[in-house]
């Protein structure tokens, strides 16, 4: 990792480099160059370029991801009640494909499924208000109090993975002491998603600008919660613009593949399955 | 007109000209203060601390670090420096929080007002609480009745379990009955009579080359699962197998799928025995010395080939013939039995095959358990607790026996409705709820009517509880001071990560000060002021103490005084002492017209200790229980039946009917209802509807094991 | 019989108002609609109604825009009755997408304040606010005025206002000559600026359901006609009525009506079509496409989809002997009309809804959604409210004409001053509109994406309504003495 700290991209710089990420010969091969990835020639994009790996066959569905990320982000248990009536929102949340397997590229059984961080997000497209946003280094930003929950982002993301307050979330008896202060907690009427720890990254990042020290790829290949809680250590996260990072190597191997490739979204969250 | 246009303009101008001076520059996305929608009121930033601590929702002793913020706990995760789970943390380690600030505290020790299960009652303090239990068992004790004390105990290792043995012991009561029979038994039992070895075998996943699991306890709830996860990290990892009814969701890195018939598990194994037998590949050093083994060698080379166990145990002989080919070439290869096994000749024969693999005590293998800690000097002993080592205990077990394997739960209800062989007085509820948690739970309400005093240690409002007449409630595992073993020669502590939230105390210190009011020889059976001073004389630190607490305070997990750095040698296995177990056989499964489906009970990936269904997290998991439960049937059965997935459906079994909601996977055989417990349901006390309800409690009576595979169902579509 | 009506729309007004406060209270949980991943729709009944609102309304601004423009007298009337029924239909589509919001007011100001036009719920909003509502109520008071000053002559309750709205009208030819150009290029201006809500309304509902252009085309084309069906159902139901009520003077003439009628024909035979084109052209394109489609022809949608089909079918069935005489065949007609309403409703609910619950691309397992009883009511509610708008119209906007006018000479103008000053106001509103739009599209924004000018949306409201009252500019500027 070369350390360098996000700068601000002008426009012009960033449709630059799309061009020049158009020549992803070096690529070839990998879930990568296959969809021609925007800004993503190898070391040229800025850094951090962020995205997530998720190995399959080290993944053994045991949820962790699932409670770890509820836990880290403040995302409420419904009660039996609300349970009844509406389904918890689930940021990481395993998608059981049934008997569905032809919509599913990833085999038969579950598999766990984040924002998929998509390089050309169908729902800042969709977003009124500006809302949702596509910061720099590649994070889908939702504003929770910019939203006004009219749900056109839910209608545009293709994957399903953002979800609305029906409701006001509750505290289980009302004690709110477990809440995570980095994390906001969200209102009733309004759309929430994956941030792939957004918090927890500004944290390391400040630390390494106060420090005067580069990221080391080791600390944050399991820096959201989902990576840190897997015991498996199926779920890794890393800087795509970096070189040397681990999940630069995951992404452009031959077993790394994308959701809905066809739609052109060019997600950030690669599933790695099979035999090299 | 044009000057209410012009007007008009002018105003339009003067209010966009307003709007552009109120504009503003966006925030950096990465603000790193306030955020953007406050938190709840009372929710401030404040001093950050990580404690580390362990994990109490398995038996695992996984490491955990837990986040607090101005006082309150925010975040569990795993602690990196443990050998158990390496920085992860599965999902009921990671929910613990809510157990922690559970809405159904018990606020303190109380004391029932009204009748049982009115739910009313009387707040007191710990020396009343005390003085008042102590003054009950002391009148017994004086009556030379010390034996009508019955504690039912949820744990079987660990120091409070062991106060609590030394308490029963010094005391004078042999009925200290652990929950053993309906899992955990089978194992302990069988381990124990063939090679002498105390407590669970472990196994070392990390370099095996080929995991046969029977059952599904590792890959759901049972203390295996963690190991077995981390293992997968491994760049190569194990060829995994699965011998069982049903395979569960999380399943997906199962390589190939066993669909043993149910109870049959011993054929296929000692099926694939015969083969390494026959050909000459099995290891048998560790078995020639075994009482028993010629025989089991003359049976299994003439009964049990792959072809006439093929009916029997459901699996293709040519495929048992290449699995066992398979096992010995990619080896170490190692056969899994887990506290979830419920089915005695299936761990006989599992040990047996292991040790044909050379795999017992082995790289890659099982590692059966040594001693985990040095015990306390034998406790003081007068007549009263002399007589009882000799007595017989109500749950029918070998008389003088005390270690957990030997309990026998399933007898208790019946012993104390019939008052056989003598009436109880007073029963202790620790880490135990069987009204919810036993087949037969029913009968246990009815029986604990019928006992005069009853006792529960439940920090948690749950059935327990409800029934009892003092609460002595004992803190979360989050709250408590403790050091346990953690496998692989290590210790792991836990430390209160919060100040405590409600007037309760860890039960250790209770028995302590219980010993102290009861005086006599009981008293001078526990010589230590504070449950620390116990633990660490327990330790056999030896001066040391000072340094092992400062090492388990900064890394949470430190080896055990006498133990080396590498991974759990122990004794290394020398052979067994019997082998005759692995050729029994359960009796055969009853065929049923009224009841066509065999009920596979198991806990399922939510499932935590103690039950734990309040936690809504577990709950409301992906395939989780809901809050209504369910039970898996296979796409043939639901065709037939009309049944879809989601569909409500009422099981029926001879003792109840309960209803859920079907789940239809292909995982699971025709012919088997797959039944979750726990997790299921919120309002305690109503235990009609619970899934539990539905099994029967039929023992086998040679050992007092839970028949798990017993119990037979129908099930058909409501509403 | 009017009393006992108003009476009862009152009522189902409360009750929606009621059924409202509930959703406030305890948030969209009350309604049937859940996130699309957890097995439901998340737009469901409030948005269909806000589209066949918005469609009807468009269709009956641009009918009545049509017939401006062809200043044909049989279709005046026709136009008459057109222009309150759709200024009403776009104030219960406003009603309809802000009951829909998770948060209300917070969508009133964000949505002036950071709207992007990337979005088509920008043009809803803008062209909602500042075409359809603004626009088409200057385009009916200026259209009236001649009969608000004959109105304003008369004492009564209104007659304030009336006078105020008649702005002076005297009747000179210099005037009437003036009205007629306004009144041209307001329509057409009113027409192209209609095409955008139409497009930004066939986008959000037909937008998701298929990745085949084919399939796209056919029925965002489909989605279009049926609405325009429908509008032109809405003006057959409203002239009816207003023909009862309000005496024979008041509707439309036998030969306006029996060419409402030919044009509902036309419609409707052509949405059926379209409808059938669009579920043949969908075998075999994408997944989505084919399970939205498929539900409708086999599957859950089956019910809603045949029903609408073989409304559309009867309704042209009703309507065919009619257009083949000069009759007037007014109850066959209404009832066609209304089985159109019925067919177009089911028609956006199922365009909507279906690939929610079963098109997804991603296999989530099938999803169910029914609206809740207090989605209808809410529903019912804004209905009662929009039509409760439209009686005082009746008094204050007359149906029947009531000033019968010569027809105007045209007279060349040569009034400068009054040019200049109309082609500088086209201008600036020109001026102003383009640069709230590209205040709001981002233009020389950071890369955070807000809009370099807050509130560059009302901006351009502000520059659409500038260019909305061009037309009044030119006819209301006082001649110069």
């Amino acid at each position: 990792m070369s350390g360098r700290l996000p700068r601000q991209a002008s426009r012009r710089e960033v449709l630059t480099l799309a061009a020049t990420a158009a020549a992803g010969a070096a690529l070839k091969g990998s879930a990568l160059a296959d969809e021609k990835s925007v800004a993503l020639a190898r070391g040229k994009a800025p850094s951090p370029q962020w995205g997530l790996a998720i190995d399959l066959d080290r993944c053994s569905r045991c949820q962790a991801c699932v409670v770890a990320c509820a836990t880290e982000n403040n995302v409420l248990p419904l009660g039996p009640q609300v349970f009844a009536s509406t389904r918890p929102i689930r940021w990481m949340d395993m998608l059981d494909p049934g008997g569905r397997g032809d919509l599913w590229a990833l085999g038969r059984w579950p598999a766990p499924i984040p924002c998929m961080q998509c390089e050309r997000p169908e729902c800042v497209k969709a977003c009124p208000v500006g809302a949702c946003y596509r910061s720099e280094d590649g994070i889908v930003v939702q504003v929770w109090d910019r939203c006004i929950g009219c749900r056109a982002c839910m209608i545009a993301c293709p994957y399903g993975r953002r979800y609305y307050n029906w409701t006001q979330p509750a505290w289980p008896g009302g004690d709110p002491s477990s809440a995570n202060p980095d994390v906001a907690l969200r209102p009733v009427g309004v759309v929430e998603k994956c941030t792939f720890c957004q918090h927890r990254i500004r944290a390391v990042l400040e630390r390494a600008r106060l420090d005067d020290e580069p990221l080391d790829d080791e600390q944050i290949q399991r820096l959201p919660a989902c990576a840190a809680a897997c015991p498996s250590r199926a779920i890794t996260f890393g800087d795509l613009a970096d070189p040397h990072s681990a999940l630069l190597a995951l992404a452009q191997s031959s077993r790394a593949t994308r959701l809905l490739p066809e739609l052109g979204t060019h997600p950030r969250v690669f599933y790695l399955r099979g035999k090299p | 007109m044009a000057d209410l246009d012009r007007r008009g303009f002018l105003a339009g101008t003067g209010l966009a000209a307003g709007l552009l001076a109120g504009c503003r520059p966006r925030k950096d996305p990465y603000t790193p203060d306030k955020p953007p929608v406050p938190l709840a009121p009372g929710v401030r930033m404040g001093a950050q601390t990580q404690v580390l601590s362990t994990c109490g929702m398995c038996d695992v002793g996984c490491g955990i670090r837990v986040r607090v913020v101005d006082g309150r706990a925010v975040r569990v995760e795993g602690n990196a420096d443990s050998p158990v789970n390496r920085g992860g943390l599965c999902a009921r380690g990671l929910a613990g929080l809510d157990v922690l600030y559970h809405p159904d505290r018990v606020r303190g020790p109380m004391r029932r007002r009204g009748g049982r299960g009115e739910n009313r009652w009387e707040v007191m303090s710990w020396d009343d609480a005390v003085g008042e239990l102590a003054a009950r068992l002391g009148r017994l004790r004086a009556a030379e009745q010390a034996g009508r004390l019955v504690l039912l105990d949820g744990q079987w290792r660990g120091n409070t379990h062991a106060l609590l043995g030394r308490f029963m012991a010094a005391f004078g009561s042999p009925n200290h009955i652990g929950h053993g029979a309906t899992g955990r038994s089978a194992i302990l039992e069988t381990v124990r009579t063939m090679t002498g070895r105390p407590g669970l075998p472990r196994y070392d996943f990390q370099h095996a080359g080929c995991v046969l699991l029977l059952g599904t306890g590792a890959l759901e709830s049972s203390s295996q699962a963690m190991p077995l996860g981390v293992a997968l990290a491994a760049a190569a990892r194990p060829r995994l197998y699965c011998a069982s009814l049903r395979l569960p969701r999380t399943a997906a890195l199962v390589d190939e799928w066993f669909r043993v018939l149910p109870g049959r598990a011993s054929f296929f194994l000692l099926g694939l025995l015969h083969v390494l037998l026959r050909e000459q590949l099995a290891d048998e050093s560790a078995m020639e010395k075994a009482d028993g083994f010629e025989a089991l060698r003359a049976v299994v080379l003439a009964e049990l080939s792959p072809k006439q166990v093929e009916a029997r145990a459901g699996i293709d002989a040519d495929r048992i013939e290449s699995l066992a080919r398979e096992l010995v070439a990619i080896h170490p290869s190692v056969v899994v039995v887990d506290e979830e096994t419920k089915d005695r000749s299936a761990v006989a024969a599992a040990l047996v095959l292991n040790a044909a693999l050379a795999s017992i005590d082995a790289r890659g293998g099982m590692r059966l358990g040594a001693d985990e800690t040095a015990a306390w000097p034998a406790p003081t002993l007068d007549g009263v607790a002399e007589a009882a080592a000799k007595s017989p205990a109500i749950d029918g077990r070998e008389i003088g026996r005390r270690d957990a394997g030997a309990s026998r739960i399933l007898a208790v209800p019946g012993a104390i409705l019939s008052g056989k062989p003598y009436p109880v007085e007073v029963v202790l509820l620790h880490y135990s709820n069987p009204m919810f948690s036993k087949p037969g739970g029913a009968r246990f309400e009815a029986a604990l009517a019928k006992v005069p005093f009853v006792v529960s240690f439940s920090p948690i409002v749950d059935e327990s509880v409800r029934f009892a007449d003092l609460v002595l409630p004992d803190p979360t595992y989050l709250e408590r001071w403790d050091v346990l073993a953690a496998g692989q020669g290590t210790l792991s502590v836990a430390q209160p990560v919060v100040a405590p939230l409600e007037n309760r105390m860890q039960t250790g210190e209770v028995l302590l000060r219980l010993a102290r009011a009861l005086g006599g020889t009981v008293a001078r059976s526990f010589p230590w002021k504070t449950y620390r001073e116990a633990v660490l004389a327990r330790l056999d630190v030896g001066g040391r103490g000072d340094d092992l607490l400062d090492e388990l305070g900064s890394k949470g997990t430190c080896m055990a005084p006498g133990k080396s750095d590498e991974a759990d040698e122990g004794k290394s296995f020398a052979g067994f002492i019997s082998v005759a177990t692995a050729t029994q056989t359960l009796p055969l499964l009853e065929e049923s017209r009224e009841f066509p489906f065999l009920l596979c009970p198991f806990r399922d990936h939510s499932y935590a200790e103690g039950g734990f269904r309040h936690v809504s997290r577990l709950a409301e998991l992906p395939n989780g229980p809901g809050w209504s439960g369910y039970v898996e049937i296979a796409p043939e059965d639901a065709d037939r039946l009309g049944i879809e997935d989601g569909d409500w459906v009422a099981v029926t079994s001879k003792v109840a009917r309960v209803e859920l909601r079907a789940r239809v996977h292909e995982q699971i055989r025709p012919g088997v209802l797959g039944l979750p417990l726990g997790g299921w349901g919120r309002v305690v006390g109503d235990l009609a509807g619970a899934p539990s309800r539905l099994l029967e409690a039929r023992v086998d009576p040679a050992t007092g094991q839970w028949l798990a595979w017993e119990t037979r169902a129908k099930v058909e579509r409501v509403g | 019989m009017r009393v006992v009506a108003i009476v009862a729309l009152l009522a189902v007004a409360a009750l929606g108002a009621l059924a409202y406060t509930s959703q406030i209270q305890h948030g969209e949980v009350v309604t049937g609609m859940r996130s699309v991943g957890a097995g439901g729709a998340v737009w469901g009944l409030y948005v269909v109604m806000d589209g066949c609102f918005l469609g009807g309304g468009i269709a009956l601004m641009a009918i009545a825009c049509i017939a401006r423009f062809t200043r044909d007298r049989s279709m005046e009337a026709a136009a008459r009755i057109a222009m309150p029924s759709a200024i009403t239909c776009f104030l219960g589509a406003a009603l309809c997408v802000l009951a829909d919001q998770g948060r209300p007011l917070a969508a009133l100001m964000n949505l002036s304040l950071y709207a992007r036009p990337q979005s088509p719920m920008f043009v809803t909003f803008t062209s909602v606010g500042a075409v359809c509502l603004f626009g088409s109520l200057l385009h009916c008071v200026l259209a009236r005025r001649p009969d608000l000053a004959e109105y304003a002559k008369r004492p009564s309750a209104w007659q304030g206002l009336q006078r105020v709205l008649a702005a002076g009208y005297q009747g000179t030819p210099a005037e009437r000559s003036r009205r007629r150009k306004a009144s041209l290029w307001m329509s057409l201006g009113m027409l192209a600026a209609l095409s955008a809500p139409a497009t930004a309304l066939a986008i959000l509902f037909v937008g998701r359901i298929s990745r085949s252009v084919d399939v796209v085309v056919i029925e965002m084309s489909a989605f279009l006609v049926i609405s325009f069906a429908g509008g032109l159902g809405i003006l057959v139901i409203a002239a009816a009525l207003v023909r009862r009520f309000a005496g024979p003077g008041a509707g439309l003439s036998a030969r306006g009506s029996a060419r409402l009628g030919r044009w509902l024909l036309v419609a409707v035979s052509l949405s059926a079509l379209l409808l059938v084109v669009a579920e043949v052209a969908s075998v075999g394109s994408d997944t989505v496409a084919v399970a939205a489609f498929g539900s409708a022809l086999l599957g859950n949608y089956r019910g809603m989809f045949w029903t609408a089909l073989t409304g559309l079918f009867l309704a042209a069935g009703l309507l065919w002997p009619a257009s083949r005489r000069r009759r007037r065949r007014e109850r066959r007609t209404v009832l066609a009309s209304l089985i159109v309403q019925v067919s177009m409703f089911l028609h956006h609910d199922w365009l909507l809804v279906a690939w929610q619950t079963h098109g997804l691309a991603l296999p989530y397992g099938p999803g169910r959604y029914s609206p809740t009883r207090i989605e209808w009511g809410v529903a019912a509610g804004i209905v009662a409210v929009c039509i409760l708008l439209l009686l005082p119209a009746v008094r204050l906007i007359p149906f029947a004409p009531v000033a019968l006018e010569a027809p105007s000479i045209p007279t060349k103008s040569r009034d400068l001053r009054r040019s200049v000053l109309t082609f500088a106001w086209l201008v600036s509103g020109l001026a102003v509109a383009s640069i709230g739009l590209l205040g709001s599209a981002r233009v020389a924004a950071d890369a955070s994406g807000d809009p370099s000018i807050t509130g560059s949306p009302v901006v351009f409201i502000l520059g659409l309504m500038l260019l909305a009252t061009t037309g009044a500019v030119y006819e209301l500027l006082p001649e110069r003495k």
